[in-house]
């Protein structure tokens, strides 16, 4: 069940439900387009925390993208701005500053600035064209609702179905995420059903009002091996079906090379290195995604394999106390005084689609 | 379901013995003897007194006279005050409809302003009226009721003349709705001021818990609107909380009721059982004290019934 990385067959259509369309080429204009994402949080006491600075890429049409990276790199805080979710949305506590841009193609074909779009809006395409799913399955449906209010209320929310216009949908997206006795299940509460039950439910949540784009944040690292592997068949299953890009923020590199299109990786809140999942399993470029791609060097491998990031010596830097220069550099192998310690450096081509940011890339590509 | 009903009647009856027990030690062991008002009556001898005694019960030893009390309320006699050889019963039902009235009034008072307050603090944590409501009701909870009472009473009645300081309506003149009310409002006010505090600092932690909890996240991510994010995904969870304070403050209000009823002269039952400590009405005293723990006892598994109503999590599962 090898996927290749660009095997998709569907592309959503403009209208939600139509039929798909031909595969479209690399070419295809992009159906999320970041540049120069920085979130940084102020805090009252102390330094500000920039944990994602200058984060440009982009998300097909059907495409995955793999992002990657080790725990606080910024990963989380990438989606959350993506979907608006970083302020409190209640008007209190004023959320990080956000600046950038994120252009996104909504399923009505007009291109919004997330970033800058008023929360009402951003609410329209909240759950509709854009979802999320959670790491912590257990935590994220709330408890005294049932399962079929959980997911009734996205179709009531943008849909505008009645509460029981919403009965036969909830049933049958139950079923699709490949959950048994649904009829039975909707009016079940979460504490009856197991973890795997529940980030199914999470998933037919997200799936609901069939959205072109699905930010998966680490969705089964809080599961059992098992229950992680038949999630992420459901996820490549849907994906076939629908034709929805996923952005799908993992620790888990086996899941990258089975998932993958791209691949994206951070590193203390900068985007080092994104490349075609071969390309970036199999020649990274930048040092860090080397330590974490190399130790299996290739693709094939990976696959087989199912690693879990390796661990580096050291640690992240504090965000608040960022190395000069490359922020890597104290824990780099390939560190010379000079290119690494002095400029922050900006992201380069070495392939018009693969994208690094080291000083040293060049030398390192000949080795 | 009826498993846990058995056992928190036997929970309910070990309760309501211990506290009997304590309560008739404590009242009998405590200086004072019911026939001194007799003993100063002209006239009255050592012999009558004797006699009185013997006839009240209270020369037997105090494990006898708890049974022989015990014994009787078993079969449904709660005894006769020693003041006016009224049935306790029938003073504790003529005194209880004024009770219940001042605290249900400050009850909803202190519900419906401390929620209020609680859950505009939660929503806009860290704002200016959040901090004032915070001070506010940490205020309010360290200066006594009684304190409140005389205030109240000072500045409403004797300076302001707004407010009658007492009593449950005019001496004298005919029944009316308002000048009841007019009674009412202050006593119940002072009642409800602690509690209120409590509902808001109650409310606040409560909800700010629900808000920062990872289903609020997936609300919002699924594009709800404020609005539906509150009254569908917070107010439900933050409910729970909220029965049990209730539950909690059911007790509190009622000795509360004896302090402002004291203060304001009001006819129930709080005063009432002042009255029969001042008397050594001992079967009074007895009847109420037990009236009260059945009442909150029974508050609490009214408590734990609304719980189970209230969260899935405790209803049965089913298989
Ligand atoms: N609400 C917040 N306030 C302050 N700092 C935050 C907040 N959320 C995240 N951060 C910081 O941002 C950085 C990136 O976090 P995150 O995106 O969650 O990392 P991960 O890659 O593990 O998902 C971390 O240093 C974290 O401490
Ligand atoms: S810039 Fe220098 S320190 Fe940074 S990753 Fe490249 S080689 Fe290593
Ligand atoms: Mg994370």
């Amino acid at each position: 069940m090898t996927k290749s990385p660009t095997g998709h067959t569907a592309f959503p259509g403009a209208v939600p439900g139509a039929a798909p369309e031909a595969v479209p080429g690399p070419a295809s204009a992009p159906l999320l387009s970041v540049r120069k994402l920085a979130v940084t949080f102020t805090q009252s006491s102390g330094p500000d925390i920039p944990a994602v600075e200058g984060a440009s890429f982009d998300v097909r049409p059907g495409e995955t993208i793999a992002l990657v990276g080790e725990s606080s790199s910024g990963k989380s805080v990438t989606a959350m701005a993506l979907m608006g979710l970083l302020s409190s949305g209640s008007g209190s506590g004023a959320g990080p500053v956000i600046t950038g841009q994120a252009l996104f193609r909504t399923s009505d074909e007009n291109t919004v600035d997330l970033l800058s779009l008023p929360e009402p809006a951003l609410r329209a395409i909240r759950g509709r064209d854009i979802s999320m799913v959670f790491q912590d399955p257990m935590t994220s449906l709330n408890p005294v609702l049932t399962i079929g209010e959980q997911i009734s209320e996205v179709l009531m929310t943008h849909d505008g179905l009645s509460r029981r216009q919403t009965r036969a949908p909830v049933i049958s997206l139950l079923t699709r995420v490949g959950l048994r006795n649904p009829e039975d299940l909707i009016s079940r509460y979460p504490f009856q059903l197991s973890g795997g039950m529940r980030q199914r439910v999470m998933i037919a949540i997200a799936l609901a009002c069939r959205p072109h784009l699905l930010i998966a944040d680490e969705p089964t690292t809080a599961l059992d091996v098992t229950v992680q592997a038949r999630i992420l068949t459901l996820l490549r299953q849907l994906q076939a079906e629908t034709g929805m890009a996923i952005i799908f923020i993992t620790h888990n590199i086996g899941v990258v090379a089975q998932i993958a299109d791209r691949v994206v990786v951070m590193y203390s809140g900068q985007i080092v290195e994104s490349a075609p999942v071969r390309d970036a399993l199999d020649t990274p470029l930048m040092p860090y995604s080397r330590v974490l791609f190399r130790t299996v060097p290739t693709y094939e491998a990976v696959l087989a394999r199912r690693r879990h990031l390796p661990t580096i010596p050291g640690h992240v830097p504090d965000p608040r106390h960022r190395p000069q220069g490359c922020t890597f550099h104290p824990r780099c192998t390939h560190f010379v005084h000079g290119p690494c310690d002095t400029f922050r450096l900006s992201p380069e081509h070495a392939t018009p689609d693969h994208e690094v940011r080291c000083a040293r890339w060049r030398e390192i590509a000949r080795d | 379901m009826t498993d846990a009903f058995v056992s928190r009647l036997a929970r309910m009856a070990v309760t309501l013995a211990i506290v009997s027990v304590t309560g008739f030690l404590l009242l009998h062991l405590a200086p004072g003897d019911p026939l001194a008002q007799f003993a100063l009556s002209p006239g009255m001898t050592a012999t009558q007194l004797g006699a009185m005694r013997h006839q009240m019960g209270l020369d037997a030893a105090l494990p006898l006279q708890y049974l022989r009390w015990l014994g009787a309320l078993l079969t449904g006699d709660w005894g006769r005050s020693f003041r006016d050889h009224q049935p306790v019963l029938t003073i504790i039902l003529g005194h209880l409809g004024a009770t219940l009235e001042l605290a249900g009034t400050a009850a909803l008072l202190a519900i419906w302003t401390g929620a209020a307050a609680g859950l505009y603090g939660a929503f806009r944590q860290g704002s200016r009226a959040d901090h004032l409501i915070t001070v506010a009701s940490i205020i309010l909870l360290s200066i006594p009721t009684f304190w409140f009472g005389l205030v109240f009473i000072s500045l409403f009645s004797v300076r302001l003349g707004w407010l009658p300081s007492g009593n449950i309506h005019t001496v004298g003149a005919p029944f009316s709705p308002a000048d009841y009310l007019k009674h009412l409002i202050l006593p119940a006010t002072v009642l409800a001021l602690a509690s209120a505090a409590t509902w808001s600092r109650y409310t606040r932690n409560a909800v700010a818990d629900v808000l920062g909890q990872d289903f609020i996240r997936t609300a919002r991510a699924k594009g709800l609107s404020p609005r539906k994010i509150r009254s569908r995904h917070v107010l439900r969870n933050a409910l729970l909380p909220m029965i049990t304070l209730a539950g909690l403050q059911f007790p509190t209000l009622l000795s509360g009721a004896l302090v402002t009823e004291t203060v304001f002269t009001w006819p129930g039952i709080g005063r009432l059982f002042l009255d029969s400590l001042e008397y050594r009405d001992y079967p009074v005293a007895m009847g109420i004290l037990m009236f009260s723990a059945v009442l909150a006892t029974a508050g609490s598994i009214v408590t734990d019934a609304l719980y189970t109503v209230a969260d899935p999590r405790l209803r049965q599962a089913r298989p």
